[in-house]
């Protein structure tokens, strides 16, 4: 797996004429990494997100997996969005098995299959549960196995754990980590958490707003086996504080708000 | 951080704010929340009971001539009466028919119809101009064409029913497909799904309760037009009892015929809310 992003621009037009909303990105994922891409809302991460999952159309550059260029969504890509995605009338099984019942996959592989990711995710005493009754973690790990099941080459994330409290955002984080070491799958997740940026990279890009660009590339050297006390640790706060002064910068550098245009 | 705008000191008073006031709490009035089921039921019975007793009063004290408004021991003796003479399960049978007819009828073409409509603006740029032109044009309007067409049987009436609420079914249909979150489908779309799989497994049973309660809804028109029918042209039905009945000045049978609509609406709309209970289990609170 080989993910390249290549001179990305992308430029909305609205009624208050053109945003560009990300400007000559270039960013690479490898099989099996763990990379964030973090910075202030409006930095335009969930714009590069949607393009590499070919859910939007960049204005130019490209977007290579493996070389091929992506023209639009595919199940090589996987997605996990921060909320509203579960099927509300399937159960957990049948939501995480979904993906290979759209690819054709036989009934048994599926039922396998989601019995299998259910037990990643530790919710086979829910198989039968329904999305409602979940809490929104829960809700979370169904949506991350759903996306898993159909066995995507890169998983993308927009924020997954944006809409949870603190404590829950922090299990699952870890959660997470466990899953991506046990899986080996390869990530890419976007977040405006700094934190949770470096307690889960590799590589960290981080990216500043108007126009959206990435303003550093960070390699995160802290060990593989990752739990709570390193949350704590110099080495990590190093890495948090880094990060917090580069946003600081790209904030203070950014064109200042102009005054509303005054009325006649 | 340097750019910061300097925050002015002093926000300006504009009242004085006196003690704090607070909202008072409330059982009856309150908002957004469900209240105790045991006033829920009472005011349900107080809903029937007392526009009964009301009637009943009326009509006992004689206030009223018993010619306009006949007792409610009158009218369920009509209603027994016209039961036993066999008129009234063969008024209920014919209006039902064409009820049933028109508005199954309607539905078959409305659900695909609002669903493409609701899914694709392309067809919705197609469809919804003549649409939204011809929903404004009064069903019963379409009645001396029908008639010009179709005769006095039961394809008019059919028809009629099947004009007049098809496009209020299809219109529904597709505000629907409105509530259905967009990232639910682009989630299916990373989940290897393509357009026809995203409108068959997952537009359409996101919609299937909103379109089981636009059928409960639009079944109060169905009986609106079917009475009207019967009114111009039948020779049994309902609408036709209530005209007859009019005719030899039988108030009587007149409030037996509305009552019999408004007990087999609400049985129908009770019908419909229990299929959507069991049908759709995830959609019930
Ligand atoms: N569909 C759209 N139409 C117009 N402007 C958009 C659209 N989507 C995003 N934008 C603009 O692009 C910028 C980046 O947005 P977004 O990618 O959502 O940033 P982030 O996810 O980092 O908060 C914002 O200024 C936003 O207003
Ligand atoms: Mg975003």
């Amino acid at each position: 797996m080989h993910l390249e992003v290549k001179h990305l621009y992308k430029q909305f037009v609205t009624r208050r004429g053109p945003v560009v909303a990300l400007k000559d990105i270039n960013l690479h994922v490898e099989t099996g990494e763990f990379v964030c891409a973090v910075g202030a809302s409006g930095s335009g991460k969930s714009t590069m997100l949607r393009i590499v999952a070919g859910l939007e159309q960049p204005t130019a550059g490209d977007v290579l997996v493996d070389g091929q260029p992506v023209t639009g969504p595919g199940a090589d890509r996987g997605m996990v969005f921060q909320s509203y995605t579960l099927y509300p009338w399937m159960t957990v099984e049948e939501n995480i098995g979904f993906g290979l019942k759209l690819q054709g996959a036989p009934i048994a592989d599926r039922y396998e299959q989601s019995r299998y990711y259910m037990d990643v995710v530790g919710l086979l005493p829910f198989a039968k549960a329904l999305p409602k009754e979940l809490s929104g973690g829960m809700k979370q790990r169904v949506a991350i196995a759903r996306a898993l099941a159909s066995q995507p080459k890169i998983l993308l994330m927009d924020e997954p754990f944006g809409a949870l409290d603190v404590q829950t955002r922090e299990s699952m984080q870890g959660f997470l980590l466990d899953l991506w070491r046990n899986t080996g799958t390869t990530i890419l997740t976007i977040t405006h958490d700094v934190e949770e940026a470096v307690f889960l990279s590799q590589r960290v890009y981080v990216m500043s707003a108007r126009p959206g660009t990435i303003r550093r590339e960070l390699s995160i050297d802290l060990p593989a086996e990752r739990d709570e006390a390193l949350r704590r640790s110099s080495a990590f706060q190093d890495y948090r504080y880094q990060i917090l002064d580069l946003l600081r910068q790209t904030e203070s550098t950014a064109p200042e708000l102009t005054a509303p245009p005054q009325s006649a | 951080m340097t750019s910061h705008v300097p925050i002015p000191h002093n926000p300006p008073l504009v009242r004085d704010p006196g003690p704090a006031r607070m909202l008072r709490p409330s059982t009856f009035w309150t908002i957004a929340d469900p209240i105790p089921s045991r006033l829920s039921w009472l005011l349900m019975g107080l809903s029937i009971g007392v526009p009964l007793v009301l009637w009943w009063l009326l009509a006992s004290t004689g206030w009223v001539r018993p010619l306009f408004l006949p007792s409610p021991a009158q009218v369920v003796g009509a209603i027994g009466q016209l039961w036993n003479s066999g008129a009234l399960p063969k008024d209920i049978q014919f209006s039902l028919m064409r009820i049933l007819g028109g508005f199954a009828l309607a539905t078959v073409i409305a659900i695909p119809l609002g669903t493409l409509m609701g899914t694709f603006a392309s067809i919705r740029s197609l469809l919804e101009p003549i649409v939204g032109i011809v929903r404004y044009m009064p069903a019963t309007a379409f009645i001396p064409l029908l008639i010009l067409y179709f005769g006095l049987g039961e394809v008019p009436k059919i028809l009629l029913v099947f004009i007049g609420t098809l496009f209020f079914n299809t219109l529904m249909v597709m505000d629907s497909v409105k509530f259905v979150p967009k990232k639910m489908i682009e989630a299916t779309y990373t989940l290897g799904g393509n357009r026809l799989q995203v409108l068959f497994q997952v537009i359409f049973p996101y919609i299937t309760p909103g379109i089981i309660d636009t059928c409960r809804v639009n079944m109060a028109a169905a009986w609106n037009l079917v009475i009207v029918s019967e009114l111009v042209a039948a020779t049994e039905g309902l609408g036709r009892r209530i005209s007859v009945a009019q005719r030899f000045l039988k108030t009587d049978e007149i409030f037996a015929g509305l009552i019999v609509i408004g007990l087999i609406g609400l049985a129908i709309d009770i019908l419909f809310r229990m299929f959507l209970r069991f049908s759709c289990r995830w959609a019930v609170k």
